[in-house]
Order: C-alpha cells, then sequence, then structure tokens
C-alpha cells in the first residue's frame, strides 16, 4: 500500500541511526511506497514515535535533503522531491553504482543476484 | 405501552451494562506487549501471575457493572436523572486496575531492563490523505445539508412559538420564540460536531505509531487499526446528526410526538457498534485475524523487543513526551487514542473540548 513509511531502527546496528532513517526513507521512494509530494512526518512526530534525539532525526532529513530526495517547504514540512536527478547528480550516481558492480563482480557475485535485487525498483519490476 | 421512564432507564442500563463489558475486556484487547498499561519484555508475556491478573480485573470490572445497574435500578424514584451509573462503572475500574499496573511494573523491575542487544524501534507513518476513507464522510453531510434545507424550506410553516425542551414523559416544557437562530440552532451545533470529529478523524488518520513484536504482521494490523478506527468516527459523527436530525424534526412539528427511544437509538447503536469493533480488532489491531502468508514483516519486527517506553505514561494511562510532535497517541490501556499531554496543541485541544459544553450553555441562555 503506497503512502505509508515504515522506518525500523537497530540501535545496535554498525550503521548509526541517522544513517538507518535515511536509507530507509530513500527506499520508500524507490519502491513506491512514498511518492513525489508526500509529506514525510515532522522532526518531533519521528523523534517521539521512535525515541530518539530530534537532532538524529534532523541529522537524516538534512542529508536527504542535501541529496536532492525531499525539498523543505515553508520551513517546516519536508515534502518528498519530484523522482528526477540533473546531469550531475546522474553521473556522479552511475559512477558510484559502477564501483559498486565492479566490486561485486570482483567478490564473485553474480548477475542474476543484481538483478533480482535492483528490479524491484524500476518499472516493470514487481514494484508495488 | 412502555413508560418513558422504563424506556430512560432500559437505554441507560444498557449504556452502561455495554460499556462495563467492554472496559472489563481490556487487559484482553491490548498491544501483546501491554499489560496493564506496563511494557513488558517478552519473556513475561505467558507469565501465569498475569493471566490470572487479568481474569480478576475482568470478573471485578463485570461484579461492578452488574452492581451499578442493580443499585441504580433500586434507587430509581429517588436519584433523578441516573446518568451517573456508567461514569461510576469506569472510576472503579481505573481503581481495580491502578494496583494491578503498580503490580506488574514492580514484577518487571525484578526482570531487570528491557533494553538490550534486541531493542529495535519500528513505527507507521501515513504518508497522506490520498487514501482517506472519504466516503464515510458523505452520510453526516447528507444529513446535515437535509437538516439546514428542511430547515429553511419548512421555516413558513413552524409555529411563532415553538418547543424546544422535552420532558422525559415527552411532553413539552419550554417554548422558544421563532427566529432563524432559534430554528437553525440543532443544525448549527449538528454541523459544529461534525466539523470537530471530521479534524479529529484526519489527525488521527496522518497520526505515526510504533508497532508491536511477537505478532504476525503488526504493519498490516496498524493500518486496518487505524483505517476502522477513523471510519468508525466518521460513521459515529453521521450517528450524532441523525440524533440532531430527529430533535430538530420534532421541534419543528415535521415527526413527533416526542419519542425517548427513537432519540437515544443512535446512541445505543453507536455503543453496541463500537464494541463489537473494539472486539474484533484490538488496540492497534491485536486481535484482526491476520491471514497466513500475508504476514510480509520485516524480520527485524519479528525479532526486536520494543523500546522501554513506560517513563512517559503516567500510571500507564497519560502519556506525557515534550519530545513527541504528535497530539494523539494509541491508547496503553484501553482501544483507541489519546492525547499526549506534554504537546502545547493537545492541551489547547483538551481545554476546547472542556469549553463546548460551557460555549454550548451560553448559547442556549443567548436562545432563551
Amino acid at each position: 500500500m503506497s503512502g505509508d513509511l515504515i522506518i525500523t531502527l537497530d540501535p545496535n546496528s554498525e550503521t548509526p541511526l541517522y544513517r538507518q532513517i535515511y536509507s530507509q526513507i530513500v527506499e520508500a521512494i524507490a519502491s513506491g511506497r512514498l511518492l513525489p509530494g508526500d509529506r514525510l512526518p515532522s522532526l518531533r512526530v519521528l523523534a517521539g514515535v521512535l525515541d530518539i534525539n530530534y537532532h538524529t532525526v534532523n541529522e537524516a532529513y538534512e542529508m536527504l535533503r542535501q541529496d536532492g530526495f525531499i525539498t523543505l517547504m515553508n520551513r517546516k514540512r519536508y515534502i518528498v522531491s519530484p523522482r528526477k536527478a540533473d546531469d550531475e547528480k546522474k553521473k556522479h550516481i552511475l559512477e558510484e553504482l559502477q564501483e559498486s558492480v565492479i566490486k561485486a563482480a570482483a567478490l564473485g557475485i553474480s548477475y542474476d543476484e543484481i538483478d533480482s535485487m535492483t528490479r524491484k525498483f524500476f518499472n516493470g519490476g514487481d514494484a508495488h | 405501552m412502555i413508560s418513558a421512564f422504563a424506556q430512560f432507564y432500559f437505554v441507560e442500563f444498557l449504556i452502561t451494562a455495554i460499556t462495563g463489558l467492554a472496559v472489563s475486556l481490556i487487559p484482553y484487547m491490548t498491544e501483546r506487549s501491554i499489560v496493564f498499561g506496563v511494557r513488558i519484555p517478552s519473556g513475561m508475556i505467558y507469565n501465569s501471575k498475569l493471566t490470572a491478573m487479568k481474569r480478576i480485573y475482568t470478573l471485578s470490572v463485570i461484579a461492578v457493572t452488574v452492581s451499578a445497574i442493580i443499585v441504580s435500578y433500586a434507587l430509581r424514584y429517588t436519584v433523578y436523572p441516573v446518568i451517573v451509573s456508567t461514569p461510576i462503572v469506569i472510576a472503579v475500574a481505573f481503581l481495580i486496575y491502578l494496583p494491578m499496573h503498580l503490580r506488574v511494573a514492580a514484577m518487571k523491575k525484578d526482570m531487570g531492563p528491557i533494553e538490550g542487544d534486541r531493542t529495535v524501534s519500528a513505527m507507521v507513518a501515513s504518508g497522506g490523505l490520498k487514501s482517506f476513507p472519504w466516503l464515510y464522510s458523505l452520510p453526516g453531510l447528507v444529513l446535515i445539508i437535509a437538516m439546514f434545507a428542511v430547515g429553511i424550506v419548512y421555516y413558513p410553516r413552524i409555529p411563532v412559538m415553538f418547543p424546544t425542551h422535552y420532558g422525559i414523559s415527552g411532553i413539552p416544557n419550554q417554548y422558544s420564540e421563532k427566529s432563524i437562530f432559534a430554528v437553525l440552532f440543532m443544525p448549527t451545533i449538528s454541523a459544529i460536531i461534525t466539523a470537530f470529529l471530521f479534524v479529529l478523524a484526519v489527525a488521527i488518520w496522518r497520526t505515526s505509531f510504533r508497532l508491536d513484536y511477537g505478532v504476525d504482521d503488526p504493519v498490516s494490523r496498524a493500518r486496518i487499526f487505524r483505517s476502522r478506527t477513523v471510519k468508525f468516527m466518521l460513521l459515529v459523527s453521521a450517528f450524532v446528526d441523525s440524533t440532531f436530525l430527529i430533535s430538530a424534526f420534532t421541534e419543528w412539528g415535521i415527526i413527533g410526538p416526542f419519542n425517548l427511544m427513537v432519540i437515544t437509538l443512535p446512541a445505543v447503536l453507536i455503543v453496541v457498534a463500537a464494541l463489537l469493533l473494539f472486539a474484533s480488532t484490538g488496540q492497534m489491531g491485536s486481535r484482526i485475524r491476520i491471514k497466513e502468508g500475508n504476514g510480509a514483516a520485516d524480520q527485524r519486527i519479528l525479532a526486536g523487543e520494543v523500546k522501554d517506553d513506560d517513563k512517559y505514561w503516567k500510571a500507564g494511562v497519560l502519556y506525557v513526551n515534550r519530545n513527541d510532535g504528535r497530539i494523539f497517541v494509541p491508547k496503553r490501556f484501553g482501544v483507541g487514542f489519546t492525547m499526549n499531554f506534554g504537546h502545547p496543541a493537545a492541551l489547547a485541544l483538551l481545554g476546547a473540548i472542556l469549553s463546548l459544553p460551557v460555549i454550548l450553555l451560553i448559547l442556549i441562555i443567548l436562545k432563551l
């Protein structure tokens, strides 16, 4: 179902909390659970429900904003941005991706594994 | 023919009985990780002492409910009007709850803190109003429009003095002078209440909440729970509107004579519907039967323990958290939502709700 954001935090993970929030929101956007124009919970709501520091959420949202996934409106509403990247960003992401794919190939990860992992995030795949 | 007096008591006892039953069943309706308002570690869920306490609570509250009905029936000719048996049952139930809450808190303390390497937080947040059940707000809206339309069309035919208050026997004991304000008073109040409930429903639709663990598919449960709660609120406002419509039509002389049974029927239906919803859904959907294989639950959610949040819950029932931006939070001991009393907007809303009867009173006095 679209429209709902689900965030699960593991305080014992090596990944810092703000990074866990960041990647789960990006994943929600990629999988279509969050659509452009959807409003994210406010900083204080997210901090309250997850019972974590306000600044941790702020750090995650600020990073999402800088990376162009969300936009800050009227100083307090965080809105999911349209799904498009400018040429520079596209180039940067593709370079990063290439590096990861090369590493994966070098470590013997098969094309099929990468294919099944990535397919669900693109149209025509089994995206919900 | 049953007397109006008997009808009044019948409705009163029915509401007390249903409310008492609902309150008595609360321990079986809460999230699994919450017992008597205390967040318990998974190791305590099947504790036999807790099972026994739940049973004692339920039986005690049922006994209190039955006693309250018997006592108020015995006092029926001396105390009037007896609309206090329901609040009394709720108050006594709380007094039974409180020592049990403290007992569970002490048991948990003996077991040591929940915080450990399996502590996880998870939440569901609504993305927006695109999927809001707008259709459910339609019946209320239609009733309000109908009330205003009929009131305006029928206005010339309403007598110069028309009845605005009825005794328990159904005979008018108060009349008002005809004016647009006096005639459209009922529809206006109805519209205000409907608008208020609608705003509450939207706020609850948009709220975020924490998920419970150790249950199948807590995400679907939470969504179904939220959806049913909001739909119920919208239908409640339609029921309230229908009561106002019947009252208004009686005042205007379109239908009549005044019948207490008809006027209180929506209230009884609401309470019955609430009980059914309550028993079939449970808090956060804890009682919903989830189909096998439907549980695409996050493995991290299934494996985790809930982060301890007892410190924000005073006596296990009052949520006070200044760092939480939410106004509405799911209840801990009960089914539905309560307010975050650490949020300034919640306090303002509470003030508004409490002042609503005062405003109504002023309006009624102004009208006379």
